[in-house]
């Protein structure tokens, strides 16, 4: 199985050659159709203060970028042996979000950029945190100062037997089929009260060793507050390229506010993460 | 790609035979292994007016009879050592396979609070629910699918988590639920991004949609299963904060009661 539909957001300029290489690697590797999106918010500013000129200026503007992003896009998959198709979609509303969502909810996987700044990542309001919660689909994403356009060599998953991550592992199996090696790194938070059934994570291991997935499954008892750290040391002593984990463990009533865990991850990581709620 | 793992949870031995004849079925067609379970929560002594020996024996000899019969590879498994509830556990045991079959009457069952075992299961899991029916004279195909779709999160991993299913299936059709055009915020053009993803999975689609009130979808869903004799829907599954007294939004509620056709709830 393979990623056929790949999208990847293109909102701006900064890392969007980290993202492209991510991804048009992803496309050679998957033979997946890969869309570039750029949306173009088109505010119609109602203010008569707002004179002829500069509400031109600001289209203007949008309009270069538009054609800047275009151009990254041609250039990364001029040379691409798969398909690539550019999407320039037109917002009248203040966010360009719901676009963004509605085309990610028909894909097969988002590729999508990460802020360069790491405190401002996984930020209550941010697009990733939107879309994380509102899209069916598992969502990489990249950091602006990420290096290596190969992704999925050696794939550490984060398992805490939860929903989140149950969901983003299943999401991972195109990546996890193509890896050289698969970590299932099994996390059991102490904090928990009630025993559960034995034996998850084994059984996790042979459904994917049917799948075509040699996992080699570890367990590991961290405290609460230090799983994020925990998770990223293993992740790095292990020489992970990508991390696979859930999202939103927090969730209930917050619906677009990342657990700590998630939000360490985020801002920590020094790989690429996918994701899903 | 296939389903490869299969969890079946049984617990009445009237509809037992007929979960497992859906799941057998499955297991042939996708090369599918099945793990077999009958759950018993710590503390119970009887279930479904039986014994539990009695009953976890019968049980057992269903699953058994079905594997020699059907030649699937699978095992059966007896959990009653954890202190999870009945869903619980089919939770976890669920979250490690590809998809969970139950059949209709044990998912109805009432579990804690109140709620039905299969709320508490299809809204906790991540993994898709095949909800069996109890009876009826139709043989257990996946030929004919109809999925109920609307563009959001819910319906949208329903969708892909039945790939599987899909890809085999000899007709789909993809009915699209819009919301009154006072409401409707969406772009219409994404149902054919839909098939166009699908169709890259090798799937064929046919498409329609209609405009109803969010009350009456449940109903149109069931309907149109009617008119396309349809073998198999497929559902996303809206879930309510546990706050409210039932765990389903109108629709699932209405699909998960109603259904008389084999129903395949998004995980």
């Amino acid at each position: 199985m393979a990623y056929q539909t790949v999208l990847v957001p293109l909102p701006m300029e900064e890392g969007s050659d980290a993202l492209l290489g991510v991804a048009t690697t992803l496309a050679e590797q998957h033979q997946a159709h890969l869309i570039g999106l750029h949306v173009v918010p088109m505010l119609n500013l109602p203010y008569q203060e707002i004179s002829a000129s500069v509400s031109l200026e600001f289209q203007n503007a949008r309009k270069a970028l538009a054609e800047a992003m275009q151009g990254r896009f041609a250039k990364h998959t001029e040379a691409g042996g798969f398909v690539s198709e550019w999407r320039e979609v037109v917002s009248h509303e203040p966010s360009n979000e719901r676009q963004l969502i509605e085309q990610a909810n028909t894909s097969d996987l988002i590729v999508m950029g990460q802020p360069a700044d790491p405190a401002r990542r996984g930020s209550r309001g941010s697009t990733s945190a939107h879309l994380l919660a509102a899209c069916g689909r598992p969502v990489l994403l990249v950091a602006p100062d990420h290096g290596a356009p190969a992704v999925g060599d050696r794939v550490f998953i984060a398992w805490d037997g939860q929903r989140a991550s149950t969901r983003a592992l299943f999401a991972a199996l195109p990546l996890l089929c193509r890896a050289d090696a698969v970590r299932l790194q099994r996390i059991n938070a102490p904090s928990r009260d009630r025993r559960g059934v034995a034996g998850t994570a084994e059984m996790l291991a042979e459904t994917l060793s049917l799948h075509g997935v040699n996992a080699d499954v570890q367990h590991a008892d961290v405290r609460n507050a230090d799983v994020g750290t925990e998770l990223l040391a293993y992740a790095s002593d292990w020489e992970a390229d990508v991390i696979v984990a859930g999202c939103f463990e927090q969730g209930g009533l917050r619906e677009t506010l990342f657990g700590s865990t998630t939000r360490h991850l985020l801002c920590n990581a020094s790989v690429p993460l996918l994701m899903s709620a | 790609m296939s389903y490869r793992k299969l969890l079946v949870g049984l617990a009445d031995i009237e509809t037992a035979p007929r979960v497992m004849l859906a799941a057998a079925s499955l297991a042939a067609t996708h090369g599918a292994r099945i793990v077999g379970v009958h759950v018993v929560p710590a503390g119970t002594t009887q279930q479904s007016g039986l014994p539990l020996a009695v009953l976890g024996d019968r049980l057992r000899d269903i699953f058994e009879d079905a594997r020699h019969a059907r030649a699937f590879s699978g095992h059966w498994q007896v959990i009653e050592d954890s202190e999870l509830s009945a869903g619980g556990a089919l939770v976890e045991l669920g979250n490690t396979c590809d998809a969970l079959i139950l059949g209709q009457r044990h998912a109805r069952e009432a579990g804690r609070s109140g709620w039905h075992l299969g709320e508490h299961v299809v809204g906790a899991t991540a993994r898709p629910v095949l909800l069996v029916p109890d009876g009826g004279e139709r043989e257990f195909t996946t030929e004919r699918v109809l999925v109920a779709w609307n563009g959001n999160a819910e319906s949208t991993r329903a969708v892909f988590d039945a790939l599987p299913l899909l890809q085999l299936a000899t007709h789909v059709r993809i009915h699209r639920f819009n919301p009154p055009p006072s409401e409707r915020a969406h772009d219409a053009g994404m149902a054919e991004d839909l098939a166009a993803t699908l169709a890259r999975h090798g799937v064929a689609v046919e498409l329609s949609q209609s405009t109803v009130s969010v009350f009456e979808i449940g109903e149109e869903i069931l309907a149109l299963a009617r008119d396309i004799d349809a073998d198999l829907l497929v559902s996303g599954c809206r879930i309510h904060s546990r706050l409210r007294e039932s765990l389903f939004g109108s629709t699932t509620r209405h699909l998960f009661e109603q259904s008389n056709r084999p129903l395949l709830m998004g995980g």
